[in-house]
């Protein structure tokens, strides 16, 4: 038979315990609610991400030194770049600039491409992150270090700027590229529903319910277009407005035997 | 209560309290990193049309490595307690180790495809066999798509399915999206991509 200290113990000892898992369990187990997919063509920007690869500064370098160079002042620009010494070499080929820098070093190799590592999600509400949602995995990433590590973004960059962002692992293959928003829409291009379609998911409408329910816009999954990334052949412009890029209009702009008329064809509408 | 009852509750409260969190806690912080289990893939992908279920494996004896020619087993089930015929479309595509500065996969590039009417009988098995007329070339990665295509829609052209537009322009369309039930590779595992890329440039 117990003595009654020790059956105190045991109840003051389990309501401690109680308490303290309650308070870490708030903080670890929640999955934070997430707001609508961000819009690309509303509001003005004030937090953006890039990467810095030196392999791609060739590429970049004169990119970059553009669009940073015309960000105002309240622009804070993330940085991921794979060690702290290229991030000292990003910053002296950037010169001087308004906007806010800020390091994010994720001590392995990724890419130059950050627009398909994840897609940002708003808080859902004041109190919550912000969510990034990243793909099930990257494409080649068995055979591509750099690729490998891309996949690992999300997770460094909410370990840099900590509870204001959460990171989050979809279940389905996408780059970030395959969609685009606006204010009440979502395009998603068909190649998304290709890599998951009876790999991640059974249907199209499994794939199309689980899109709406992340995204809390309408989607518009598109039912032909080039097999790129959204914003390769179309942007939003507001207002329901949407522009798209048709090659095939430039022959009724320029004459046969102009230099336009010439160059081949990148593109079939 | 005295001070030998104090340090006893006090005592066994710590212990209790200590192996309860040290049991849970580990759970928990797990939970809020991306260690969400996701659901499997599925891993043996079907498509089903006007009742028939369809699936893909390499056939037996095919080894799916370059410079062989492939076979592959398309598996076919009527579900249905009546007979049904449809028209079904095995494509074979194939795209290139990605450039290490390239920002998406290279576009896949149709080798091979071929269409086959199917008839089965009530609650009817069968299986048939696929030969692609084509070796398999080195160093690339490789997916075979089923489709259920129009019964009376014109045969297409091997290697092309939209006559006189370069493979490589054709946009992506759903109406032409297959599944995906089969995908294979002939790029050597151990391999770096830049190994890869001096080894298939230029495309």
């Amino acid at each position: 038979m117990f003595r009654w200290q020790t059956v105190l113990g045991v109840v003051l000892g389990l309501l401690t315990a109680s308490a303290i898992l309650s308070l870490t369990g708030n903080a670890g187990r929640r999955k934070p609610n997430s707001g609508p997919i961000l819009s690309e063509c509303d509001g003005r920007l004030r937090e953006l991400v890039i990467h810095y690869e030196p392999t791609a500064k060739p590429m970049v370098a004169e990119v970059y030194r553009d669009f940073l160079g015309a960000l105002e002042a309240d622009v804070t620009v993330y940085v991921v770049c794979p060690e702290d010494t290229v991030y000292e070499d990003f910053r002296s080929l950037l010169g001087p600039v308004k906007c806010r820098l800020s390091p994010i070093v994720a001590h392995h190799p990724i890419t130059t491409w950050s627009r398909d590592r994840w897609v940002a999600l708003a808080p859902g509400s004041n109190a919550e992150p912000t969510t990034l949602w990243m793909p099930r995995g990257e494409a080649a990433e068995e055979i591509w270090p750099a690729r490998a590590g891309d996949e690992r973004v999300g997770h460094d960059i909410a370990a840099t700027l900590g509870p204001a962002v959460h990171p989050r692992r979809s279940s389905f293959y996408f780059d970030g590229g395959d969609f685009l928003a606006d204010s009440k829409n979502v395009f998603v291009v068909p190649r998304v529903l290709q890599r998951n379609i009876q790999n991640t998911v059974r249907s199209r409408d499994e794939f199309l319910g689980t899109i709406a329910a992340e995204f809390k816009r309408n989607v518009i999954l598109l039912a032909e277009s080039p097999d790129h990334h959204a914003g390769m052949f179309m942007a939003s412009a507001g207002n329901n407005i949407m522009l798209v890029g048709d090659p095939i209009w430039e022959e009724n702009l320029f004459p046969s035997n102009s230099w336009m008329a010439s160059q081949p064809k990148r593109m079939a509408s | 209560m005295n001070t030998k009852d104090l340090v006893t509750i006090t005592t066994v409260a710590l212990g209790t309290a200590t192996l309860t969190v040290a049991t849970f806690l580990g759970n928990i912080i797990e939970a809020g990193n991306d260690a969400n289990p996701l659901a499997p893939t599925i891993a043996r992908p079907e498509l089903v049309a006007d009742g028939v279920k369809m699936t893909l494996a390499a056939s037996a004896g095919c080894e799916l490595k370059a410079g062989e020619a492939p076979a592959f087993d398309l598996q076919t089930v009527n579900t249905l307690d009546k007979p049904a015929e449809m028209r079904v479309r095995l494509t074979m595509t194939a795209v290139s180790p990605t450039s290490p500065l390239s920002r998406m996969i290279a576009m896949p590039v149709e080798l091979w495809h071929e269409d086959r009417t199917i008839t089965l009988g009530p609650n009817e098995t069968k299986t048939l066999a696929f030969n692609a007329a084509t070796n398999l070339p080195a160093n690339k990665a490789f997916s075979v798509s089923m489709l259920a295509i129009d019964p009376t829609a014109a045969a297409e052209g091997a290697g092309n399915l939209v006559a006189g537009t370069d493979p490589k322009l054709r946009p992506l369309s759903l109406s032409r999206l297959g599944v995906v039930g089969l995908s294979f590779s002939t790029v050597p595992k151990a391999a770096t991509p830049n190994t890869q890329l001096a080894q298939v440039l230029p495309q």
